[in-house]
């Protein structure tokens, strides 16, 4: 499948501080990508690199099958960008910054335009100023939606929203998804885990995941084991793929982050003979990337 | 629409306050700029209070300035080229049309507003508008371009007012210490080379013209601000390099008795040396040399531009500073000047009551007269080929007042007042040993290609003759009367256009001299 965002060993330090450490990964064209991680993992400067508002250190990235540092310009005729920090032109009203986008793309849908500015409730008359942070992101994202953008940017969109305004956004991007590959960037994996397709971890920088969401959800189970009687402590050593293994009474409890039902259970069997009942339940995304923090601030 | 043109009439849309504010200003401009003799020669008249300095005009074009380069700050900045939130840079934007917008910005609301006011000002002074049209276009390469190249290069390079007031901030201590030190070193002006010349102005100019382009073209700001401060110290650097072998290649050496100008120092006298009450803090002391100059041709000026002096040590070493500036005009008859050099505090205590030997280098060139005419004054205006339109300053008694389009005029004025019964004026004196009865006027011959840097193509400038102090007679007593030449309706001034002859070097020997005799001390 061709790729919409192909990055290889992407690397941006500030200083002595690296903010994105070797970070390869691919979005293929139709994906409905998120990107998250905590506040401060990198997600931002990796756009900024993606978007070439900043230069890379090291390494490559191809967006569109451009070089990512010949982004600009023309390129933004096929990508739509919209982040939560951006500074829009608030001395301009609703209309006019429309009206004077509209001219610069050649595939502007001016009925789209309408649809969007009648389902967001945008009020062309007002200074955006004086518009209301919902509000903005709205205009935003109307704004890059109304020329079918090849690939859709977004950088921590729902941030501050309330939830009626969230639901409205995504469910114009969903709309839009089937046109567009969608690139989303959040930490808050409630919002998204529900609509994306592909998902990416990022941490501290380095990307400890990017796969389908749906492999993701089969491949993370919580296990829980009950023995028949008290485990002074956990058998040593455990399989390192499993995360936050605990042990309370005759209850044991940990994540296997590489989840094959009869792999996973021929482990336990060995690892406890006296085992007399053995669950797996299915992880949220919100519980996988706990679990996946959790073991890299141990580490 | 075309993309530039779109993005100008965005900005002409949100930026209409302060283009209104810098044209209400221009044309404030040309109100006073259209009245005539504006700026009198007011010698010795009273201060005026800042009210009333005001309500003539004279700030309207500081403010004028001010407002192009706030409008240009505001204008470039709406698209700002530093950081990475901007909207715009995530929006089909093409470099090169909205640097396109910002030029035709400037272009259509600065520039062609004031090239029109200065074809009226052209009219409006009394010179032909299509004869001076090509200068005219000229004059838009000094200051305005300078001017606009600057704001927009700052512009360019920041993100808001209070960056851009800071690059301004650091490029004025940058060019005080670049004053500071050039006139801590004490060079003679023009010691540098030709080609040093161009290329320092080259150099800032390149990197402040070509660097935004870079900006607008890379959005590399910190690449791009390195570099302007490279090329800015870079120059800085270069103007501070004496080429003293520069000076004598220039000045070729000349035998003191084919000198046009021949200089006598007299004896000096023995003084003691006395301390004037008050501590010197200054690291140099200034030596001051009486000269007698005589010999110079009618017809002829012949001007002093620089000085070396070496000092003969007693253990065979030798001592100077290098060339150093020093200004005098030599007219014919014979004066008295005074030369001055500075020399280290240091050195001058070591060896101030030793007799030494002092070879003293001076550059010099020679002008003379082309195309002498002799003018009658009216009492009122009059037209000259070289000096524009002038008029005599009743109140100054020694000016002239002119008008003349893109350049001061080089000239050599003469004027001998015991010829014209109004033009000498006897006064009695006890002191003064000088007469003053012939006056004359000079300024240099200027690049005439290319006309002065400013906004208004009508220099107004003043042709000051100034007495010249003849000694009489060297070895009689001080007379007790003297006339002083003074302008007047009626009177014959004899005017010149200065043509350079030559330059030269002479050197002069002082032999056996105690520096302490020397010293130039403040009269308290």
């Amino acid at each position: 499948m061709p790729q919409a965002i192909h990055t290889e060993q992407l690397t941006k330090r500030f200083g002595r501080i690296t903010a994105v450490d070797c970070v390869s990964l691919d979005v293929p064209e139709g994906a409905l990508y998120a990107f998250v991680g905590q506040n401060g993992a990198g997600k931002t400067t990796t756009i900024k690199v993606l978007m070439n508002l900043i230069a890379a250190t090291q390494g490559s990235a191809m967006v569109l099958g451009t070089d990512s540092r010949n982004i600009r310009g023309k390129s933004y005729t096929q990508i739509g960008y919209v982040s939560e920090n951006q500074e829009i032109p608030e001395w301009m009203r609703v209309g006019s910054l429309l009206e004077y986008l509209r001219d610069f793309y050649p595939t502007w849908d001016s009925a789209l335009e309408q649809s969007l500015v009648k389902q967001f409730d945008l009020p062309l008359g007002r200074k955006i100023k004086a518009l209301s942070r919902g509000m903005k992101m709205k205009l935003a994202l109307a704004s890059a939606l109304t020329f079918h953008p090849r690939l859709i940017v977004l950088d921590e969109p729902f941030g501050g929203l309330d939830p009626l305004v969230r639901d409205q956004l995504i469910e114009s991007l969903l709309e839009r998804a089937a046109e567009s590959t969608v690139f989303i960037s959040s930490h808050d994996l409630a919002e998204i885990e529900s609509f994306s397709s592909h998902v990416g971890y990022l941490e501290s920088g380095k990307l400890l995941f990017s796969e389908e969401m749906s492999s993701l959800a089969t491949r993370f189970r919580e296990v829980e084991i009950i023995t028949d009687h008290a485990l002074p402590h956990l058998p040593s050593p455990l399989p390192s793929s499993w995360l936050r293994p605990k042990s309370s009474g005759a209850l044991v409890r940990f994540i296997d982050s590489r989840f094959e039902e009869q792999d996973t259970r021929t482990n336990i069997e060995r690892l406890f003979p006296n085992a007399k009942d053995i669950q797996f339940r299915a992880l949220s995304l919100r519980a996988i990337f706990l679990a996946m923090a959790r073991k890299s601030e141990e580490a | 629409m075309i993309q530039f043109l779109r993005i100008f009439k965005k900005d002409v849309r949100h930026h209409w306050p302060e283009i209104l504010i810098s044209l209400a200003l221009l044309a404030l401009y040309t109100h006073y700029e259209l009245r005539p003799w504006q700026n009198p020669f007011e010698y010795g008249s009273i201060s005026i209070s800042p009210f009333l300095f005001a309500l003539s005009g004279r700030y309207i074009p500081f403010f004028l300035v001010l407002s192009w380069i706030f409008l240009i700050l505001r204008v470039v900045q709406s698209e700002t080229l530093v950081g990475d939130r901007q909207w715009w840079i995530t929006k089909p934007y093409v470099w090169w049309e909205l640097l396109l917008s910002k030029l035709l910005f400037i272009f259509v609301i600065i520039w062609v507003p004031l090239f029109h006011v200065q074809l009226l000002l052209l009219h409006h002074a009394g010179f032909p508008v299509l004869g001076n049209l090509g200068r005219l276009f000229l004059m838009q390469f000094t200051l305005p371009l300078a001017l606009f190249v600057f704001s927009f290069a700052l512009a360019s390079l920041t993100k808001n007012l209070a960056q851009a007031l800071l690059g301004v901030g650091i490029v004025v201590v940058v060019i005080i210490a670049a004053l500071w030190l050039d006139s801590g070193s004490g060079h003679m002006t023009g010691d540098s080379s030709p080609f040093m010349d161009e290329l320092e102005p080259l150099l800032v100019f390149a990197s402040i013209a070509l660097v935004p382009v870079w900006q607008f073209a890379r959005r590399r700001t910190w690449a791009s601000r390195i570099t302007i401060a490279a090329a800015l110290v870079a120059a800085t650097v270069l103007s501070l390099i004496p080429f003293g072998s520069h000076v004598e290649q220039t000045y070729p050496l000349l035998a003191a008795k084919d000198s046009p100008a021949q200089f006598r120092i007299p004896a000096v006298p023995e003084s003691q040396e006395h301390s004037s009450g008050l501590p010197d803090l200054s690291s140099d002391t200034r030596l001051s040399l009486p000269v007698n100059v005589s010999g110079v041709a009618t017809g002829s000026v012949v001007l002093i531009h620089g000085m070396k002096i070496t000092v003969d040590f007693v253990n065979d070493s030798h001592w100077t500073r290098g060339w150093v500036s020093e200004y005098q005009q030599l007219w014919p008859g014979i004066q008295r000047h005074n030369l001055s050099y500075e020399i280290k505090r240091k050195e001058y205590e070591r060896v101030k009551t030793k007799a030494l030997n002092l070879h003293i280098q001076l550059a010099l060139s020679e002008f003379e007269e082309v195309g002498s005419r002799t003018v009658v004054l009216p009492a009122t205006t009059f037209r000259d080929g070289d000096l524009g339109i002038c008029r005599l300053i009743t109140t100054g008694h020694q000016v002239l007042e002119c008008q003349r389009p893109f350049q001061y005029p080089g000239y050599i004025g003469r004027f001998d007042a015991p010829s014209f019964p109004c033009g000498s004026v006897r006064r009695s004196s006890n002191s003064s040993p000088v007469n003053l009865d012939v006056a004359y006027a000079w300024a240099p011959v200027t690049d005439e290609t290319f006309p002065d840097p400013g906004l208004n193509p009508i220099v107004e400038y003043g042709v000051i003759f100034n007495p010249l102090q003849r000694i009489p007679d060297l070895e009689s007593p001080s007379p007790v009367e003297y006339s002083m030449a003074t302008l007047c309706p009626g009177a014959e001034i004899h005017l010149a256009h200065p043509a350079l002859k030559r330059r030269f070097r002479i050197q002069l020997e002082l032999p056996a001299v105690r520096l302490q005799d020397l010293v130039e001390r403040a009269t308290l």
